[in-house]
């Protein structure tokens, strides 16, 4: 039996009741195991205690006193590194088309934004500075700001809603066009005005500037706070080994590739995207996580969820997974997990194909 | 020192960065990313705000920076948690004392690995409370969390850390 590691630290630090503190004390006597993780814990304190500080390098204190130009790098995405090495080309591609972290779609209901953030409602783009709160109930979208601004992309341009205004977009006014009723009733207008209207989405999703402000407003207000990692969790649910066993076992699943990998919070989750898949895809993808779990996850939780979309002219599928030890999940994380999961999907259907 | 820091003196600035920078940095190095930025963001907030320093207060100097410092690096980590980012920690150049034995150093160099696979919240109340001597009632109030879960982030590090470094 493993020695209880966390209790002892406790013990070592005199935060255990009188009487736990006494039983452990009599165990680490009688058991040399629990003796020697005591000890261990004694000896890390130490250890860290007696760590060395060194300078920064001379540059940057240089910087600090201003006898140096402040040359700070921008701050850079950390998408790539979501996705890791092992993606497909065609991942690479997105990324390079989206360089910016995430887009965050927001499902239906009432959402509070908070901070700077690109989100797409109903497929809308918008670009909130400050604090909106946005309605979401397909094809309708209302956004109110209370301060900052929010701007939205439509195939007319943008709109700017400033501090104490709100205004509702519905099918109608998305639809709309310079021309009016006689582009709407020319098809060949109408596919043009269409594919303007895509670009326009393209575009607002490449300038996509992603600072966390939707999931600071949204998600902690409605899906629970984010959760470390269990300390005991075994390797295989962690990033390198999640994505290792997902890139084997899907390598020859025809079409499919991993989207991306997000592991910023517990647990794990990641998408994979299928190009033109076939008829019974579905059921193909659930033999090949059934695959995954039996080889490496044998007493797990999986969470899926499918998407396909035919957006932009190109079938693809999209498959949203979450693997998690067996009975594990509060109720509030796995809320917040498949909502995690349902949003990294949305964010295939939204994602230009590879040119 | 300080009122002449806080008045912008260079020499006096100069002696605080070369006085403190190392503690900052270590928790930088240890803690971030981006520890350059990180680094210099610390430093921006420090000297910005040294005017209100009380030298008469409770609080030393030392102790004033290492919150400020702490106030800046629980900022960062929450706001990589929200983007959705997916941290990895720069290389750790461990950088030998010469006049340490060679079994000292690897033991170290060790800890400090082990100390990067920590979850970033029990890494930094760990290395705040360890090696800077921040009381666990301070570090409560700057991670704007109950004592209980600084304790419980603490202990957690400290079994964790000790497991990793069982096998040495």
């Amino acid at each position: 039996m493993k020695p209880p590691y966390e209790q002892l630290s406790r013990l070592l630090a005199g935060d255990l009741p009188p009487e736990e503190a006494e039983e452990l004390r009599r165990r680490t006597e009688d058991d040399p195991e629990v003796r020697a993780a005591f000890e261990e814990i004694r000896a890390a304190v130490q250890d860290v205690a007696a760590l060395n500080d060194v300078s920064a390098p001379a540059h940057l204190d240089a910087r600090v006193l201003g006898q140096a130009p402040a040359a700070r790098r921008s701050r850079r995405s950390f998408l790539p590194l979501a996705v890791g090495g092992v993606l497909a080309a065609a991942a690479t591609v997105a990324l390079l088309l989206r360089p910016g972290p995430p887009t965050v779609t927001l499902l239906d209901g009432s959402h509070l934004v908070d901070g700077r953030a690109n989100v797409l409602a109903a497929g809308v783009p918008i670009v909130v500075d400050g604090t909106a709160r946005i309605d979401v109930d397909p094809p309708v979208v209302s956004v109110s700001v209370s301060a900052g601004r929010a701007r939205l992309r439509g195939p007319g341009g943008s709109l700017t809603i400033a501090p104490g205004e709100t205004h509702t977009l519905g099918a109608p006014a998305l639809a709309s066009e310079p021309g009016g009723d006689a582009v709407l009733h020319d098809p060949t207008a109408r596919i043009a005005a269409l594919e303007r209207q895509v670009e326009e989405l393209r575009k607002a999703l490449a300038e996509a500037e992603f600072t966390g402000a939707v999931a600071r407003g949204q998600l902690t207000a409605s899906q629970g706070e984010p959760a470390e990692f269990p300390v005991d969790l075994p390797e295989a649910y962690r990033q390198a080994a999640f994505e290792r066993n997902l890139a084997a076992t899907i390598s020859d699943l025809p079409g499919a590739e991993i989207h991306a990998v997000d592991c910023s919070e517990y647990p794990c989750i990641a998408t994979l995207k299928v190009s033109q898949p076939a008829e019974g895809w579905e059921k193909q993808v659930e033999v090949y996580l059934e695959k995954l779990t039996a080889s490496h996850y044998p007493k797990s939780d999986t969470w899926m969820a499918i998407a396909k979309s035919d957006a932009d002219g190109t079938v693809f599928g999209g498959v949203g997974l979450a693997i998690t030890p067996e009975y594990t999940l509060s109720e509030e994380l796995r809320t917040r997990t498949q909502f995690r999961v349902t949003s990294l999907l949305g964010e295939i259907e939204h994602m230009p194909s590879a040119p | 020192m300080i009122p002449r820091a806080a008045a912008g003196d260079p020499a006096a600035r100069t002696a605080l960065v070369r006085a403190h920078g190392p503690s900052v940095w270590g928790l930088c190095r240890r803690l971030c990313p981006e520890p350059e930025d990180a680094y210099q963001e610390v430093w921006e907030k420090v000297l910005g705000a040294l005017s209100r320093f009380d030298p008469g207060g409770p609080a030393t100097i030392r102790t004033w920076i290492l919150a400020v410092a702490h106030r800046h690096l629980v900022d960062l980590h929450r706001r990589r948690r929200v983007r959705g980012e997916v941290v990895e920690l720069p290389e750790l150049p461990f950088v030998p004392d010469t006049d340490e034995p060679l079994d000292r150093r690897r033991r170290m160099e060790r800890v400090e690995a082990a100390l990067s696979r920590l979850p970033e919240s029990h890494r930094r109340v760990i290395l705040l409370h360890h090696l800077h001597g921040v009381p666990l009632e301070d570090l409560s109030q700057q991670e704007g969390v109950a004592l209980g879960t600084v304790k419980s982030r603490l202990h957690r590090g400290r079994a964790r850390l000790a497991e990793l470094l069982e096998d040495r």
